[in-house]
């Protein structure tokens, strides 16, 4: 008897075993495919695609122009949580109340295993018609192997509608590829409290933000929050700072391998000397490289007050929002990271990120899938977007319902420039290495010529073609 | 003559019902394992991004540029340091606590329980559990060690404890596992064996020494197996506590190969590191085989 029931548990764990081993690999299989198209003979004369020229007229008058065919649209995007798919949700039922003959399916997905369901769907010829990147390299990866549909003309049209900041950051190589839906700075996050409390102001120079620190540290404070153990985190700070001592072309420069800039730039190596200044001065948490910021690690420093800043990206808005509703309501504050005397940047300089919709070159229909993609980032959706959300969208228009918003928001508005994240832009093994060596400067490992050396090598390998 | 036509039809009607029971497990075998592995060999001679259909084909050049690649070498260190711990670690301590458990102590069955939990639960959460305990600053570990006032540091998931610190984890997930399997062949023992050797006078240790230990040695050696190929390709643990491994001193094989996949977007060069991770599994896995199965014998 007792073995027996030994027997069956093993069975059992056996059985349980190998399903966890095979959970992870299924791919959905996507609905792409267009509708049996017998089942609206009278298309047929509609069917060819829109002229350009009347592409506008059809995005705006009401799509008499588009298909009549009863047809589907795959989406696939990943605003998984209930407030940002309730936005998404309301914007597809306005296109389907429009476009009634189109059914629209969409499949939000979760963030990391997204990245390798898409690029897996893609190599198996099963792509959605429409999903969602963050621009740079990871998208030009995509559009090398000619997998995503050229939308530049049709983009030149509508640009009014966002803002230049919010498109340059999808472009590659100044075509546009996508429509932004979410798209937002990354300030420097404080606690207005502990500004109250310790007289503050808030910063404008990193001189004046450095004195801020040690007056917050001598209050037994830490300074800056900070969970580095999946690397961006961190990598976010050492951008800015050579941001705003070289400016946005020290690092177009370096990438574009022209005007003799390189990675060993004086403003990457600086960059690299502040963040080891600020570590061995104690501007940062015990073990910040062990932190884990998916799991909040550094987010509750934040919010219960034993860190006076933090460096993150826009998604803390609704990450605080959500964690922390108080705290949202009461002391959280936002300002543009300082600028540095006597740097190339400025302030409209800023450091940012964000999601954006594409279309697959594989997609049948093409003007419907754009009328989609309009729909889905228009200004009633970054309405939607900020009221439900608290997510901006860098569209053009929108009424910013608390001061917060409005904050980030003019920072985009005001930008002249975005750089997107290093780890986004640059091509993946650059990335890597990107946040690899800004890890290891935290950590104390490398020396910031080290580092910038490192990069400058990869640069020559994979850049210098 | 008619009888030889019976004895063969009943053959036949055997065959058959047992290839109608093998086929379903040999169709996801074969495409899910067998195919797999095949094409994995293919893929890992092409150069090839994985993102669209187009690959070109290069030979041996990606086996060639694995076999130079310092970081596959360094991760292949990590997973011998795995197997290592495994079984000098896993095995001897599931041995124990499944000897604890087979013992006439009492609450048996509740020990049973708590001590198989950790492995009822997914990876995942076991993952995220873990960094919580190992957090800086909120984890129950840096409290304990606040508390004691020990001069340590309580940054564990980086640098050169970063590894050490998921390996205990690891052995905490799965010595559980061995525990059942070790226990379930010690139930396989004959109890007139230990009676015997009382009679004739044996310790508890001779009584372990050569009746238990002998007896239970086929079990012993699939767990080491199981565990040998199974530390030679994990991923989960150290992909879900290091983020993917960032750090070369938690990179495995398999973490590698997911990297320059995934992220990367070097398909065929992570086919050609499948290809090796199953070429060295293979081999481990037969020597040790080998090596065990004279001792057996004897």
């Amino acid at each position: 008897m007792k073995r027996k029931s030994i027997a069956l548990l093993m069975a059992t764990t056996m059985v349980a075993v190998n399903l966890l081993g095979c959970s992870g690999g299924g791919t959905a299989a996507t609905t792409g495919a267009p509708t049996d198209t017998t089942a609206a003979p009278a298309a047929t004369t509609a069917a060819p695609a829109v002229s350009d020229s009347t592409t506008e007229a059809a995005s705006t008058a009401g799509g008499s122009e588009l298909t009549t065919e009863e047809i589907t649209l795959t989406v696939w995007h990943i605003a998984n949580d209930e407030k940002r798919h309730q936005t998404v949700t309301n914007a597809i039922n306005r296109f389907m109340e429009k476009y009634p003959n189109i059914k629209v399916v969409d499949i939000p997905q979760e963030n990391d295993p997204y990245k390798t369901k898409l690029a897996t769907a893609m190599a198996a010829g099963e792509e959605p018609d429409i999903f969602v990147s963050w621009g740079g390299g990871w998208l030009e990866s995509f559009i090398s192997e000619g997998k995503v549909l050229n939308i530049d003309d049709k983009v030149r049209e509508i640009q009014d509608e966002y803002y230049d900041s919010a498109l340059s950051l999808f472009q590659v190589k100044g075509v546009n590829y996508a429509l932004p839906y979410s798209c937002g700075p990354a300030p420097v996050y404080y606690n207005k409290q502990i500004y109250a409390d310790l007289g503050l102001e808030v910063p404008e120079t990193l001189a004046e933000f450095e004195a801020n620190c040690d007056k917050i540290k001598e209050a037994g404070i830490i300074p800056l929050a900070l969970g580095n153990s999946s690397q961006w985190p961190g990598a976010l700070t050492f951008i800015y700072h050579s941001l705003r001592l070289g400016g946005k072309d020290a690092f177009l420069n370096a990438y574009n391998r022209e005007n003799g800039g390189t990675f060993e730039d004086e403003s990457f190596i600086k960059a690299g000397e502040k963040i080891q200044e600020w570590v061995k001065k104690g501007y940062y948490p015990e073990g910040c490289n062990a932190i884990n910021y998916d799991t909040g690690g550094s987010r509750m420093l934040f919010y219960g007050g034993q860190a006076a800043h933090i460096v993150q990206t826009n998604g803390m808005f609704s990450n605080c929002r959500s964690e922390a509703p108080d705290f949202y309501e009461n002391n959280l504050g936002i300002f543009n990271f300082p600028v540095v005397e006597g740097g190339k940047g400025t302030a409209k300089e800023i450091l940012g990120g964000g999601n954006a919709y594409s279309i697959s070159s594989s997609c049948p229909y093409p003007e419907e899938a754009f009328e989609l993609i309009h729909t889905l980032t228009d200004k009633e959706f970054g309405q939607d977007s900020v009221d439900i959300a608290g997510v901006i969208t860098g569209v053009e228009g929108v009424t910013m319902p608390n001061k917060l918003t409005q904050e980030a928001n003019d920072m985009l508005r005001n930008a002249d420039y975005i750089q997107n994240f290093y780890d986004q832009f640059l091509p993946a093994d650059m990335g890597a290495l990107h946040k690899q060596t800004t890890y290891d400067l935290f950590g104390l490992t490398t020396t910031p010529e080290k580092a910038a050396a490192d990069m400058e090598a990869l640069a020559k390998q994979s850049l210098d073609k | 003559m008619e009888r030889d036509q019976i004895k063969s039809t009943n053959r036949w009607k055997k065959i058959g019902l047992v290839l109608f029971f093998v086929i379903p497990a040999l169709f996801f075998y074969g495409t899910f394992n067998v195919l797999g592995i095949v094409r994995t060999f293919y893929y890992s001679s092409m150069e090839w991004k994985g993102i669209s259909a187009n690959k070109t084909f290069v030979g041996l050049a990606n086996y060639i540029a694995v076999a130079k690649d310092m970081a596959f070498w360094n991760a292949l260190k990590n997973n011998i340091i795995l197997v290592a711990v495994s079984t000098l670690v896993q095995l001897p301590g599931a041995l124990l606590l499944a000897l604890l458990l087979n013992s006439k102590i009492r609450f048996t069955k509740f020990f049973r329980t708590v001590f198989f939990m950790p492995q009822l639960l997914s990876t995942v959460a076991t993952g995220i559990m873990w960094i919580l305990f190992y957090d800086p600053n909120f984890g129950l570990l840096a409290k304990l060690i606040k508390a004691l006032g020990l001069p340590w540091s309580t940054a564990f998931l980086q640098g050169s404890t970063a590894l050490p610190s998921i390996l205990f984890v690891i052995c905490w997930q799965f010595i559980p596992f061995y525990m059942i399997i070790i226990r379930a062949g010690l139930t396989n023992v004959p109890e007139e064996l230990y009676e015997a050797a009382k009679i004739d006078g044996a310790n508890s240790w001779q009584c372990f020494k050569s009746i238990t230990f002998p007896l239970i040695m086929p079990t012993l050696r699939s767990s080491a197996v199981l565990q040998l190929v199974g530390s030679l390709k994990y991923f989960d643990l150290f992909y879900v506590m290091m983020g993917g491994a960032p750090n070369a001193s938690t990179e495995l094989m398999a973490t590698y190969m997911y990297k320059k996949g995934f992220t990367e977007f070097q398909m065929g060069y992570a086919s050609t590191i499948a290809a090796y991770m199953f070429l060295i599994c293979f081999i481990f896995a037969c020597s040790f085989l080998y090596v065990t199965q004279g001792r057996e014998d004897k």
